[in-house]
């Protein structure tokens, strides 16, 4: 029996039933400010959750060393007495998916020097005319994760991620960032190239207005996704009606060619895992079907307000906040594709201000950045920033998908084609 | 061992360096949210970490753990970080500072911790309650309560020590008319138990004007005269001129107030200053997080700006002295440039006059919103407002934002109100880190505003 079996198991003497949530992990970070190293740090965390089940209710805890334990499980039980009764268990399974890639040896014994020296690299990259070097962010992730519950269920693995993030200016007004994650060794030489190139390009911009052709490159799509579209398919707004798509479950949310599926067995998937944070064996799921809503993404509790079965999507920022619904990776699909090397219209890269949007109405009006008109594939000019307004439910209903497929951060598809408002 | 051993242990460990500071914080906390007038959830624990960041040759290494058993292995992660990254060295150093002993210790008069799981539980479900009876559809509450003991060391011979106590409400009210539409209030304090007492006039604010967005209307995108409220203003402060103020993005290029150092930039009418001593609102600190003590720090007078916020690292640089506003989020995280509280000083007119115009808008409340400091572009999106025609509100309004450029709408406000109007809070994120700050501001009125509507 492991330490974290034995745990959940003297909880549940106490409780109807236990579970032991741990993570444990040493994140290191080098950063430069212009062409120095402007600091490096390394973090080493570890620390237990705690949830128990007594009378149908659940309560939770936290804790960092194991001789604080006691006092954890009495503070779970209190809680317990007050929250809602929902009548859920803890997993019982021993079995999940291989999920593989998700550990790079190469990753997590690399010194810190190698890292400074990858940041170097890319300032001396940056080093080149009509470029002003601003920032450059590498971080290395080596962490565990592992749940047991009192009803035998006990899982673990471990990962390693890296990501890089290179901010670099051109001129007055062109400041280029640009990031992308993994499991192994992040191309920082390749992310720098981009970076530099994204500056160089939008260095003199001119002004455009306008109804165009917008493709929308995966950085802006994230921010609308993770504003706008994860609220719609959480199984906890949509039970409490706070999501406009409380009452669409089986009806027409988007272009018809267009298939969206939450898929965390992805092999080197950036967000991919044998389970979630409740240890729920990990599966791809189907969130819209040929533009047809067919599942919203739950978790332990919102599923039973839902009156369905969870869905595996509970994630947990870490081990002092109880689990909440989140995306694993988000794969966006359609059989028609558009090129994008005979695109015609405006490529935007970045965009601002997605939480000021209108959930509702799916109403928005976002700054827009890094953006360059095209035609035929080929660049023509830099846009000036400018805002593009629209309405979040109308682009999914005529949404075309680009042949730019990503695969380097949750968002896993290609660019966003659709007619779009710049004002 | 206790705090003090660990932090003066660590610096002992710290050997043929030029500088080391060591950070040690513990935090207990308590958290309830309430949803569809049911506890949601309910989260408590204790959290504990230490940090050391040791300067060497001019370069910066940080370490951080919550294992106290790891003082040796943390200590020489960091030197050996600060080793690695002097192949590029920043030539940091840090502006000479008077070496500060102090002690800062408040007893709130209703310690949260004593009070039970039960009586907090059931003052959320009064507000409720109270909320839910101004006719809002459904509300959502969160309470938090942290009391926080953080030490500080340093190898100049800084010793300092605080502890006080965070508590937050932060109300949600829903309305369900055609849409479904929300409004949002908070109040943080630095204070125990009792904020509970003032906490039952935001929660009735919150709902009041959720109730009003049900029949609330709209107002065409275009230019119009604005009068902003506390809470929009105080925003404004925030993000239109304090990020801009902050001396790292002077350093680098990145704002747009570089370079405009005892320039004219605003207004004769204004006035702004961001003030770390301000207790208990949620951006007061003691001392910032290098052990130097807060401090009221003007930035424009009458129009001019006459200050930049520093740590002692952008003040080396500059040749000045820090501000006190080199904060981190927590122990784990290196500490730079943070606002405190940020505020426009009053003027000298009443709200009656500020909105004595043939056609205004007035924006209450903020809601979200996004700020370029290298170009002062921005936008920030209200949460309520009223369309004021000869002089008098005609119609309510929802959904608006007003957009601009800093440099030219702080030249475009031409009247501030005698009074200022209720502290906002909020928490700050740069760099990836999020520190508690506080703002407010009087009526502000700025001509010719860009509002974005329907």
């Amino acid at each position: 029996m492991t330490d974290m079996e034995r745990l959940a198991t003297l909880a549940a003497k106490e409780a109807d039933e236990a579970e032991v949530y741990k993570t444990s992990f040493r994140s290191t970070l080098a950063k430069s400010t212009l062409d120095r190293i402007n600091s490096t740090e390394e973090k080493h965390s570890a620390g237990y959750g705690l949830r128990v089940i007594k009378d149908g209710r659940v309560g939770f805890s936290f804790f960092t060393r194991e001789e604080d334990f006691g006092k954890a499980l009495s503070t779970a039980l209190s809680t317990s007495r007050h929250s809602q009764k929902l009548d859920i268990h803890f997993s019982d399974t021993g079995r999940f998916p291989k999920v593989k890639g998700l550990f790079d040896k190469k990753v997590s014994e690399m010194e810190e020097g190698e890292m400074v020296d990858l940041v170097v690299s890319s300032i001396d990259m940056q080093k080149q005319p009509g470029i002003d070097l601003l920032e450059n962010f590498l971080t290395r992730y080596v962490g565990e994760t592992s749940i047991a519950t009192s009803s035998g269920c006990f899982a673990e693995y471990s990962e390693t991620l890296t990501q890089f993030q290179p901010i670099v200016k051109s001129g007055e007004e062109a400041i280029a960032q640009e990031e992308a994650q993994s499991h192994g060794m992040v191309d920082t030489r390749g992310l720098t190239a981009r970076g530099i190139e994204a500056a160089l390009r939008t260095r003199k911009s001119a002004k455009l207005e306008g109804e165009h052709a917008i493709y929308l490159h995966r950085y802006a799509i994230e921010e609308l996704l993770g504003k706008l579209f994860a609220p719609l398919i959480d199984a906890d707004d949509v039970a409490r009606k706070q999501s406009a798509w409380h009452d669409k479950l089986g009806k027409a949310v988007a272009s018809e060619s267009l298939s969206v599926y939450d898929d965390p067995t992805i092999d080197d998937g950036i967000s991919s895992m044998p389970f979630d944070a409740e240890a729920t064996p990990a599966r791809r799921r189907a969130v819209i079907e040929g533009g047809m809503l067919a599942s919203f993404l739950s978790d332990l509790s919102s599923a039973r307000l839902l009156g369905t079965k969870t869905s595996g999507n509970a994630f947990r920022p870490s081990f002092t906040t109880q689990p909440e619904v989140g995306y694993s990776n988000l794969v966006f699909d359609s059989e028609e594709r558009e090129r994008m090397s005979e695109a015609s219209g405006v490529v935007i890269q970045l965009v601002m201000g997605a939480h000021t949007a209108n959930r509702a109405t799916g109403d928005f009006s976002v700054g827009i950045d890094q953006s360059w008109l095209v035609k035929n594939g080929e660049f023509q000019h830099a846009v000036r920033k400018c805002t593009l307004v629209g309405n979040f439910f109308e682009i999914l209903k005529n949404l075309r998908l680009a042949d730019d497929d990503t695969s380097d951060s949750p968002y896993m598809g290609p660019s966003w084609v659709f007619n779009g408002k710049l004002v | 061992m206790s705090m003090e051993d660990i932090l003066d242990r660590i610096l002992s460990l710290c050997e043929g360096i030029d500088y080391a500071d060591a950070r040690f914080a513990s935090e207990e906390r308590t958290t309830i949210l309430l949803k569809d007038s049911s506890v949601d959830r309910i989260t408590s624990g204790t959290l504990a970490g230490y940090s050391v960041r040791v300067l060497k040759d001019g370069s910066w290494g940080l370490a951080s753990s919550n294992d106290p058993s790891k003082l040796r292995e943390v200590v020489s992660s960091a030197i050996k970080l600060a080793k690695a990254s002097s192949k590029r060295s920043m030539g940091s150093s840090l502006a000479q500072e008077k070496v500060v002993s102090k002690r800062f210790e408040f007893k709130p008069k209703q310690d949260a911790r004593d009070v039970t799981m039960d009586a907090k539980v059931n003052a959320l479900k009064e507000l409720d309650k109270e909320m839910l009876e101004k006719g809002i559809s459904t509300a959502s509450i969160g309470y938090s309560e942290m009391t926080r003991e953080y030490r500080f060391h340093n190898t100049e011979g800084a010793k300092l020590y605080s502890s006080a106590p965070l508590t937050r409400f932060i109300f949600e009210a829903f309305v369900r008319g055609e849409t479904l539409d929300v409004a949002r209030k908070s109040l943080v304090r630095h204070a125990g138990f009792e904020t509970e007492k003032d906490a039952h006039k935001t929660a009735a604010e919150t709902a009041q004007s959720a109730a009003m967005m049900k029949n609330a209307g709209r107002v065409p995108s275009g230019n119009y005269d604005v009068i902003v409220d506390s809470h929009m203003g105080g925003t404004m402060s925030h993000e239109a001129v304090g990020h801009p103020c902050e001396a790292d993005l002077i350093l680098t290029g990145e704002s747009v107030l570089s370079g405009k150092l005892g320039k004219k930039i605003a207004n004769d009418c204004i006035s702004m200053v961001d003030d770390g001593t301000l207790f208990p609102l949620s951006g007061f600190i003691p001392f910032d997080d290098e052990g130097t003590p807060s401090q009221k720090t003007q930035l424009i007078k009458d129009g001019t700006l006459v200050s930049y916020l520093h740590s002692r690292e952008t003040a080396a640089k500059m040749n000045t002295h820090s501000t006190g506003n080199s904060r981190a989020d927590s122990v784990y995280f290196f500490p730079i440039v943070r606002m405190t509280n940020t505020y426009f000083e009053p003027g000298d007119h009443s709200l009656e006059e500020l909105v004595d115009l043939k056609k205004a808008v007035i924006i209450e409340g903020f809601s979200g919103g996004v700020v370029n400091p290298s170009t002062g572009e921005y936008q920030f999106a209200g949460q309520t407002g009223w369309l004021v025609e000869n002089g008098e509100k005609t119609k309510f309004l929802k959904n608006l934002s007003i957009a601009g450029n800093v440099m030219e709408t702080l030249k475009s406000v031409d009247a501030l109100s005698k009074e200022t109007g209720e502290p906002s809070a909020g928490m700050c994120g740069k760099s990836g880190q999020s520190v508690p700050v506080g703002d407010f501001s009087p009526w502000m009125r700025i001509r010719n505003a860009r509002v974005l509507g329907s």
